[in-house]
């Protein structure tokens, strides 16, 4: 009878051991998900700032002009004009890594005309404003964007002679076009870079205008998801 | 005379069945400890990255620690220490082998715009790489799998080890704004 117990009892030890190990949920595998967001960045500067390849300026080369600063800047300056298309060599740049469509556009209700003011008298000059790449005749000459240009760039213009009442900017029913919109651009290695839009400026007819004083203007653009 | 024996005879069958039936009794209920077999076991979990751990936990210790697999990580430029730690469990007394894979983070919108990464699991340096003959792994987001062998666990069951995510800034410049996600999988086995 003694006998008889004992070898059951090792057998009966012996199985649930086996029994544990085979059943046991060890996880031996993990996941561990990661995720960045980019915000969207959207930007704006006018500079005379002469980049590498104007046509593809990236953030981090904006961000060097803006001086860290991703706000919009006004550009100050005194530009030499003539009656000729003149290339300013001032830029505007548009930085935009959202997948959304920016509206560029003329606030006319803070740009002044090309004036002067003399003893209480306001004197005038026409303005024609050209902002966006011009295209070019086979001899490199400015031609208006009505004569050709269908690339799909954003360009704009603007033509002032005199102020309205309020000494805002008057513009010319038929020479302007106040606003365009502007999309991301990509480099060749699918980053997004800005949309470079050069200003052009020609006087066309002075009207009524004393040329031995200086004339400023200042416009202001605006710049606005759709 | 005979029926002198054959009353004997059954007499004595009958205390032999008895005496059987006594004895599968007891040893029923002498089948109940049973359970003081130590397992052998190996297995990983992600825990906070400030959780301590005893490094001679049992089986029952490790797998009562809540397991933080599958719990997003957002990350951002440079070197960043994850939220969370990798936690190796052996208790087997042989060599093991982890397995880490993961891609670029993409673009959940545009499979073509992806952000390339690197993982470090232990000891870091300041550039993101394991630091020199330090227990650990290192690995960038090329999507092939990268695998090593953990120093042996003499004397102990359990190892803690910190995760470390870099992203070169350049590469999160000029981006387009978007959630760009990926998941690296971690897998552990004996060699």
């Amino acid at each position: 009878m003694k006998k008889s117990l004992v070898v059951f009892l090792s057998l009966m030890l012996t199985l649930p051991s086996v029994f544990l190990v085979a059943t046991d949920d060890m996880p031996s595998t993990g996941n561990l998900p990661v995720l960045v967001e980019k915000a969207p960045i959207i930007a704006m500067i006018i500079t005379n700032h002469q980049f590498t390849n104007e046509a593809e300026v990236t953030y981090e080369e904006l961000q060097s002009v803006l001086g860290g600063d991703n706000g919009n800047l006004k550009a100050v300056t005194y530009q030499a004009v003539s009656k000729d298309i003149t290339d300013t060599g001032y830029r505007l740049y548009v930085y935009n890594n959202t997948s959304g469509t920016l509206k560029l556009s003329v606030n006319t209700s803070q740009s002044t005309p090309l004036q002067s003011v003399l003893s209480g008298t306001n004197y005038y000059m026409t303005l024609y404003l050209r902002i966006g790449y011009l295209p070019t005749d086979n001899e490199g000459n400015y031609k208006e964007y009505n004569t050709t240009l269908n690339n799909n760039l954003p360009y704009m213009y603007v033509k002032s002679t005199t102020a309205n009442n309020d000494g805002t900017i008057k513009i010319d029913s038929d020479k302007r076009k106040l606003s365009c919109e502007v999309t991301s651009a990509n480099n060749s290695k699918g980053e997004v870079v800005c949309t470079c839009l050069p200003i052009y400026v020609d006087l066309q007819d002075a009207t009524a205008a004393v040329t031995a004083l200086d004339y400023s203007a200042k416009i202001v653009f605006d710049l606005a998801a759709l | 005379m005979l029926g002198k024996n054959n009353k004997k005879s059954l007499a004595l069958v009958l205390v032999l069945t008895l005496s059987t039936i006594s004895l599968f009794s007891s040893i029923g209920s002498a089948s109940i400890d049973v359970e003081t077999e130590l397992p052998q076991n190996i297995g990983l979990k992600l825990i906070d990255k400030n959780d301590s751990i005893d490094e001679t936990m049992s089986v029952s210790d490790f797998l009562a620690i809540d397991n933080k697999s599958g719990t997003s990580q957002t990350l951002s430029s440079g070197v960043v220490q994850s939220n969370y730690a990798l936690l190796l469990f052996n208790n087997a007394g042989v060599d093991i082998v982890l397995t880490v894979v993961f891609q670029n983070l993409a673009d959940t919108n545009a499979s073509d715009k992806t952000i390339p990464f690197s993982l470090c699991i232990g000891p870091v340096s300041s550039g993101g790489t394991l630091l020199e003959n330090a227990d650990g792994v290192y690995a960038v987001s090329e999507g092939n799998a990268v695998s090593f062998t953990p120093a042996s666990f003499n004397g102990i069951t359990s190892r803690k080890y910190p995760i470390y995510f870099t992203i070169n800034p350049a590469d999160l410049l000029n981006l387009h704004s978007a959630t760009y996600t990926s998941t690296v999988t971690l897998s552990v086995g004996a060699v």
